[in-house]
């Protein structure tokens, strides 16, 4: 099989993952880069698939790349207590590096560092029939499957914690996660994937468009959802990206779509993230 | 252009615990499920009975109130649990009120700890079980 056929093959792999698995249910209230401390029910499994377009350029290293990114993770949840539950998130990579100073054009796919977390709620508060306060705590590694350049190729610990709060039509979620980074390298093009640790703290709005009220016939929601992703490496890199998107909630799917534009970018280890472009499936069955 | 000098892991960690601390600290008290209560003589009267601390229901119905259902889909957690329960045959959630109307099985005896162990199993919080 030619290199090219082995790449378009494996590009139609994951769109047939990512639209084969349009078939079941789902749990929400989560904007698509920002966690929640929501989880699925005792031995529920809860899938998710998102594909993202990230274009990155304004790259410090003599090499001067314009890379553009698509990956495709799949995140499958298991609720194991009414309050844990454990993800596998397992990325798939396609990367295409253009080198300016060389003219070089480098493309690799294949998997990306998948990793194992738990997720414990400790605190609930369901003050009402819709709101509802919830904090909950991340704890989980990230293992070294990347090939070639799209992984570290090293056990990164992480940890972290959400909060979520819904009042009415109005939902709220802030994360903070820190990853301990033990390899990884110097002008590598995955944020966060350096030699530095790396902390991650989001935060997330969504608005409920439709329907106003709840109602006994109620079975479906959109929400307008906007988010602030904040990166900051131990390096001194920092970087924030102003994500608007929708989320559509049926009873038996949703689907998420969002931009990611950077408002604070002041990145000098690797290129600088430009554009982000994701689209989501949830599933819980 | 010069940059603040990088915050170290010692110093990114103490943020963070700060704020986590922060967060575990805040917030109001938790709200205690009031379904999985031992059925009064009045409930009895509606067609409950109670032996060896579990209350079986001999209605076709019961109805629960539940906090916390704040999207379609968290319902169906609830949905999904109910459905688990012998007996229980079909269950209809109104999020608006909280409402969660679950058509039982009569001769199944489904009891009250039943319902109020798939809604704890949901992740959601049981406020009050009525059997009309």
């Amino acid at each position: 099989m030619s290199v090219a056929t082995r790449k378009t093959a494996w590009l139609a792999g994951v769109m047939a993952a990512t639209v084969g698995s349009t078939a079941a249910r789902l749990h929400a209230q989560e904007a698509t880069n920002t966690p929640a401390a929501t989880q699925p029910s005792v031995g529920a499994w809860y899938l998710r698939e998102v594909v993202r377009y990230i274009r990155l350029g304004d790259d410090p290293s003599p090499a001067d790349r314009d890379v553009h990114v698509i990956e495709a993770v799949t995140s499958l949840t298991y609720g194991v207590l009414k309050n844990l539950s454990a993800t596998l998130d397992l990325p798939l990579e396609y990367k295409r590096e253009v080198a300016e100073a060389t003219g070089s054009n480098d493309r690799e796919a294949g998997a990306g560092d998948a990793a194992l977390s738990l997720k414990w709620r400790p605190l609930q508060w369901d003050l009402s029939p819709i709101d509802s306060v919830r904090v909950a705590v991340i704890a989980g590694i990230e293992t070294p499957t990347g090939s070639g350049d799209l992984g570290s190729h090293s056990w990164d610990p992480f940890g972290g914690a959400v909060l979520t709060a819904i009042i009415g039509r109005h939902g709220f979620n802030q994360a903070v996660r820190y990853k301990f980074n033990q390899g990884g390298d110097r002008f590598n093009t995955r944020a966060g994937d350096g030699p530095d640790d790396a902390l991650r703290y989001d935060s997330a709005y969504l608005f409920r468009l439709l329907p106003e009220e709840y109602g006994e016939s109620s079975v479906a929601a959109t929400y307008l959802t906007v988010e602030l992703n904040g990166l900051y490496e131990t390096n001194g890199d920092h970087e924030v990206l102003f994500g608007p998107g929708i989320l559509y909630e049926g009873r038996s799917f949703a689907l998420e779509a969002s931009f990611g534009l950077p408002v604070v970018s002041d990145v000098r280890e690797r290129p600088q993230t430009e554009l982000v472009v994701s689209l989501g499936l949830r599933l819980l069955f | 252009m010069m940059r603040a000098r990088p915050l170290t892991r010692t110093g990114m960690l103490t943020s963070v615990l700060g704020l986590l601390l922060a967060a575990g600290c805040a917030g109001p008290g938790p709200v205690k499920s009031r379904g999985d209560a031992e059925a009064s003589p009045a409930s009895a009267a509606k067609g409950e009975t109670a032996a060896a601390g579990e209350t079986k229901i001999h209605g076709p119905s019961a109805t629960l109130v539940v906090f916390g259902m704040s999207c379609p889909l968290c319902a169906n957690n609830v949905d999904k649990q109910l459905l688990a329960v012998h007996g229980v045959k079909d269950v209809k959630v109104d999020m608006g009120t909280g409402h969660v109307r679950v058509g039982l099985d009569p001769a199944a005896g489904v009891t009250r700890q039943q319902l109020a162990a798939a809604v704890d199993r949901s992740g959601f919080t049981l406020n009050k079980l009525s059997v009309p």
